[in-house]
């Protein structure tokens, strides 16, 4: 057996032997650390982070800030009666409220859709996802690759109010399972490729023995 | 036939004895496996006010746990069966015969059950951290390396260890039990130095198994360790890399000695 296909060989059933981990790992539960339902009001042409007290709690807010890990992500499930966008912010709220205070000069709470896209402008890198949602539900896992701050914004530049509900769940896992299983999917059919010709090899010494 | 020829007959033959089949996929597996199911981010969560090199220290370290116990199992029973095996069966005195210097069979053994293993470690463990922190570990990979390389340091210390007893006895089985004695011993060594700065609050004891063991620097400095200990001695990253230095020229000059031993001192 040439000395290229033994190294191949071996390479491959390596390869098979990793996808396998990799498969396994994708496979490990993941363990729920806090979820929430409810419904933001936003108001036309302002912007809200996502409110977990109910409407009938206003003008009391408690917006939605939390601290990820790569190991740990947000499943969202967002329906809105208009059309919205929704954001994900790798910062906390009163970052953002900071900063256009600072820009604004003014120390009140500014909520004008405007102040939100020059803060969104001038930090681009803040944006870890964003959707526009139609009257329709959409569904996210989001899942940080550092650790920092989340909150979630909804942004409507319309001229009518908005209703937006919410249900979000936090959850901790091994390693974030869809990345993993489409490493391991890749992956096997490589190591398979490269190790028949070793395998067959083998067998056939063996057969032959 | 060239120089490189006996060199690389050598080579593949210790590596087809070390990593026979399905050693190799065994071990790959659980690095896979203990690189992943035992990363744990958990304690960082409180590090976002701290540096992002304390970060990315905290990650990487958070990953090799698990696979540096299978690391160094891999390279002990290399070093210790690989070698001492081919001492004792009188491999290494057919390998004699061959057109090359002693030091070239020693260092092609070497590559075999050090270099194969730690090629598959450092590939394992640097795709995970791309796969689960790519954010955290691309910006600062200079303390990545400096946290790998602090804490291979110990294991391939010991290595060095089972290699000159290996020399000196030509037997595996006995290696083996050496090595794994001083793997533990270093753990309880560590502990007590630390039990010892803290009673005496002073760094001296700490410092001292830092040259041997410098993961327990880099574990000062990035304050992994309580408060308690801070207090006692926080190391400046130039003294940890110092300590790094250090550890690896004591590293060097085990397998010098060895080199020398195998070289010039061997009788088959």
């Amino acid at each position: 057996m040439s000395r290229r296909t033994t190294i191949l060989g071996r390479g491959g059933t390596v390869l098979i032997a990793i996808s396998l981990a990799l498969i396994l790992v994708s496979f490990l539960p993941s363990q729920q650390m806090g979820s929430g339902d409810g419904i933001t009001d936003v108001s036309a042409g302002t912007f809200s982070p996502l409110n977990r007290f109910p409407p009938f709690f206003a003008p009391l807010n408690s917006y939605y800030d939390t601290v990820l890990t790569p190991q740990q992500g947000v499943e969202l499930e967002l329906t809105a009666n208009g059309t919205i966008t929704a954001y994900i912010l790798e910062v906390n709220t009163q970052t953002i409220f900071n900063w256009i205070s600072e820009q604004q000069q003014v120390p009140a709470r500014d909520l004008n859709v405007t102040r939100l896209e020059e803060f969104l402008e001038a930090h681009p890198n803040a944006i870890g996802w964003q959707h526009e949602i139609n009257k329709e539900t959409i569904k996210h896992t989001y899942i940080p690759t550092k650790v920092t701050n989340v909150t979630i914004v909804y942004s409507n530049p319309s001229s009518e109010n908005i209703g937006v509900n919410h249900s979000y769940s936090e959850k901790t896992f091994t390693a974030p399972s869809n990345k993993v299983r489409d490493i391991a999917f890749w992956t096997t059919p490589i190591g398979i490729i490269l190790a028949i010709p070793w395998l067959l090899n083998n067998w056939k010494q063996r057969k032959h023995k | 036939m060239g120089k490189g020829k006996p060199f690389l007959e050598v080579l593949s033959s210790a590596i087809h004895e070390d990593y026979r089949f399905p050693f190799l996929e065994l071990f790959a597996f659980l690095y896979a496996l203990g690189t992943f199911v035992f990363a744990s981010f958990g304690g960082i969560i409180t590090a976002t006010g701290t540096t992002n090199e304390a970060i990315a220290y905290s990650t990487t370290s958070s990953i090799i746990g698990a696979s540096m116990f299978v690391f160094v199992i891999l390279v002990f029973k290399n070093v210790a069966y690989g070698l001492g095996g081919d001492l004792e069966k009188g491999i290494i005195q057919t390998y004699f015969s061959y057109p090359l210097k002693r030091s070239g069979i020693l260092t092609a053994k070497l590559l075999s059950a050090i270099g194969v293993a730690l090629l598959l470690f450092l590939g394992i463990q640097i795709s995970a951290l791309y796969i689960l922190a790519p954010d955290i570990v691309l910006p600062q990979l200079s303390t990545v390396f400096i946290t790998y390389a602090a804490t291979l340091s110990s294991a391939l210390l010991i290595a060095g260890i089972m290699l000159l007893v290996t020399l000196g006895l030509r037997r595996g089985g006995i290696t083996l039990v050496v090595g794994i004695i001083l793997y533990a011993a270093m753990g309880i060594i560590t502990s007590i130095a630390m039990v010892v700065s803290f009673a005496t609050k002073s760094p001296l004891a700490l410092q001292i198994i830092s040259v041997i063991s410098p993961s327990m620097a880099l574990q000062q400095h990035y304050g992994g360790m309580s408060d308690i200990f801070s207090s006692v001695w926080a190391p400046t990253l130039s003294e940890v890399i110092l300590y790094i230095g250090a550890s690896y020229v004591i590293v060097a000059s085990l397998f010098v000695l060895g080199y020398i031993y195998f070289s010039r001192r061997l009788n088959l």
